[in-house]
């Protein structure tokens, strides 16, 4: 009897823990080739919007800019100078940088790396048991400017009601916040990876 | 008893250090905030209202405001739209004309809706550096705060916004903990403009420069290219630099510095690759190739379509290029421009320039290929479009007696039949003559039926581009017998003799 209870219990546990590690939703590739000890200062080129929200690539590109920028890990290029390098350069958003890309990020605006983003998905969801929780799932990648390659990417796909912790409490229900968490457990994962490292 | 009070006492003084201890830091700088973007506006737009709220939660935490109209002559001055642009040396310019330490920006991320949300992001960008240093991000929605017993819930987006303002800007104040990029230059380069870009040799090119200066301007501004400078003149009105020189000779890519030289001193900037320009003086080279057409009697043929390949064979940057359709006599029937890199295949269907299907015969085509420097070369062929078999005559003869039926092509196309087949029928339906052939025309003969004024010709043909001609049941009227004319009969004298 006493080890049924114990097994039960056993059981009971590990139910409880699997549910509360489910699925990682953060995913980063790093290039086997990556220094990214030696990136500082870095800049955010506006995000490809791949979803019908009209105005969601530039509101994702400015939150995760202010991410970086309250992560205190970065030196930031004000979005400003990154404007007026795509303007001297015609770029479009997501539009592929070349080698000349590069050299000029490095010598006019001092950079070591550059974000560049896609967003995939962008909405409102219901029918995961609560009202409707906003979904948002977007892809970065970070380029080495010095270098010319690509140094890591990462994806990561979340829910509302991903940090719900009891009830309906710490549902997150707009798409601001969502994507202002998103951003903090990104630059968070970069950071653990050794970026941001401004000595 | 005593205890919990001043238990509660002591939270309400941390409370209120936490809420103010913020402002007052702030409050030792001058902050200017421009006008709050409101992405559910569209991507220019702002939200003045909000502003307005803005600036009343942070003067109401302490921090000392610019006023709102000399942030928005600050834009206006500087042709400032959004802050999409608003780059460190702008940021640098307004701390030093606004004597402000800190210009604030603001976005509206979300408003409103079914059930109305609040999203709001800041960014503090430091006027020495001109660098972003501090940011915060926060949204709430009525969803979010759903109370007990719904007491006290807030209802409208004015009723979320006050509370997450405080919660926003309340951290203002705090330790900026972002480094700064230097901001070495002191000047903010906004556009160097050559034209044309790319020339032939000894062409004159023209320069166009747009430059801010934060402190004092220069006494000289030049460009410096292979070792040649040439002086820029500002126009006093605009502010613009602008000068011009001949390209060199020689064919090649030339980088420009841009030169800054200041005071008696002279001390001198150079700024490198700000631009370049491209001498070209050899034309880009063109050779066309034609598939799907036939190659016959050394002419090129087709009935439905014909592919164009154009082949460049220096690759350059192209300008335009241009299509001629002209006849054999060389009248020109239409000219098509077009501008860009010309397209690597073309597909023509034997239509004019309105679209509509041109008729049989010999036309030359011509392309036209012009560089970005003006260079232009072109190449031409010459290619019969016929896209129907040609038409017969068939008419009945009478020679000697004898009926004789002779078929013939109608003159016009450039290509005859290479195979026929025909039959001749009566009235009634009775074959009277079969025959296969290659050439006409021809001449057959055949018994007629007896009587009978019409005929009937089945006739199928293929010219040598594969274009058919069938004639079922061709009517062809049998010319009457003239009649013999007739020798009177004279009795001769000989029988009688």
């Amino acid at each position: 009897m006493k080890y049924l209870l114990r097994f039960f219990f056993l059981l009971f546990l590990t139910a409880v823990l699997s549910g509360c590690f489910g699925a990682k939703q953060l995913q980063t590739r790093i290039m086997a080739t990556a220094r990214p000890d030696s990136v500082c200062r870095i800049a955010v080129l506006p995000f490809d919007n791949w979803t019908n929200e009209e105005q969601a690539g530039v509101i994702a590109q400015r939150i995760f800019y202010g991410a970086l920028v309250n992560s205190g890990a970065f030196e930031v290029r004000s979005e400003g100078d990154v404007s007026l390098f795509r303007l001297r350069h015609r770029l479009a958003p997501g539009a592929l940088l070349g080698k000349f890309h590069f050299t000029d990020l490095q010598e006019k605006l001092q950079l070591d790396a550059i974000v560049q983003g896609r967003l995939t998905e962008v909405g409102s969801l219901s029918g995961r048991g609560a009202d409707e929780v906003p979904v948002v799932a977007v892809q970065l990648q970070v380029y080495d400017v010095r270098r010319g390659e690509l140094l890591l990417s990462t994806f990561h796909h979340r829910w509302g009601d991903d940090y719900r912790k009891v009830m309906h409490f710490g549902t997150v229900t707009t798409l601001t916040g969502l994507f202002d968490r998103m951003s903090d457990e990104i630059i968070t994962d970069w950071i653990e990876r050794g970026l941001g490292n401004c000595q | 008893m005593l205890e919990r009070f001043y238990l509660a006492f002591g939270q309400g003084l941390i409370l209120l250090i936490a809420l103010f201890g913020g402002a007052l830091s702030v409050s030792a700088q001058r902050v200017a905030l421009l006008p709050m973007a409101d992405y559910s506006r569209g991507l220019d737009g702002i939200n003045l209202p909000f502003t307005r709220e803005v600036e009343k939660a942070l003067t109401d935490l302490g921090v000392e405001m610019v006023q709102h109209e000399h942030v928005l002559r600050f834009m206006a001055e500087n042709r400032l739209r959004s802050f999409s642009y608003l780059d460190s040396f702008l940021v640098q310019k307004m701390g030093k004309d606004l004597k402000c330490a800190v210009a604030l920006i603001g976005t509206v991320t979300e408003i409103g809706g079914r059930k109305p949300v609040l999203g709001l992001t800041f960014t503090a960008m430091d006027t020495v550096s001109g660098s972003p240093v501090w940011s915060e991000t926060g949204a709430t929605g009525i969803a979010e705060q759903a109370r007990f017993l719904a007491i006290g819930e807030p209802q409208t987006v004015q009723d979320l916004a006050a509370p997450l303002l405080g919660k926003l800007l309340g951290h203002l104040g705090g330790t900026v903990e972002a480094g700064a990029i230097p901001n070495e230059r002191s000047y903010q380069l906004a556009g160097m403009q050559l034209f044309p870009a790319y020339v032939r040799g000894r062409e004159k090119i023209e320069a166009t420069l747009k430059i801010r200066f934060l402190h004092a301007e220069p006494t000289m501004v030049a460009v410096e290219s292979n070792q040649r400078r040439t002086y820029l003149e500002q126009d006093p009105q605009t502010g613009i630099y602008q000068g011009r020189w001949w390209a060199p000779q020689q064919d090649g890519l030339y980088p420009l510095d841009l030169i800054l030289e200041w005071g008696a001193g002279r001390f001198v900037e150079r700024v490198e690759n700000i631009s370049s320009f491209q001498v070209i003086n050899q034309p880009p080279g063109l050779e066309i190739k034609v598939k799907k057409a036939l190659q016959l009697d050394n002419q090129q043929a087709f009935r439905s379509h014909i592919l164009i390949l154009p082949k460049i064979l220096d690759i350059k940057p192209m300008a335009r290029w241009a299509l001629d359709i002209r006849t054999a006599e060389g009248v020109l029937l239409t000219t098509q421009e077009y501008e860009g890199d010309m397209p690597e295949r073309m597909v023509w269907e034997g239509r004019g320039g309105e679209g509509y299907l041109l008729s049989d015969g010999k036309y030359e085509i011509t392309l036209h290929v012009w560089d970005l420097a003006g260079n232009h070369s072109s190449d031409s062929f010459m290619v019969v479009m016929q896209r129907h078999a040609p038409q017969i005559k068939a008419e009945i003869l009478t020679r000697q007696g004898k009926k004789l039926l002779q078929v013939a092509s109608l003159p016009g196309p450039v290509f005859l039949f290479e195979s026929w087949s025909l039959e001749l029928l009566s009235e009634h339906g009775e074959s009277l003559l079969q025959q296969n052939g290659r050439d006409l025309p021809l001449v057959l003969e055949f018994v007629p039926v007896a009587g009978e004024e019409k005929l009937f010709l089945n006739f199928t043909g293929e010219d040598r581009l594969g274009n058919r001609l069938e004639q079922v049941h061709m009517e062809i009227t049998v010319p009457e017998l003239k009649p013999m004319k007739k020798v009177p009969q004279v009795d001769s004298w000989v029988q009688d003799f």
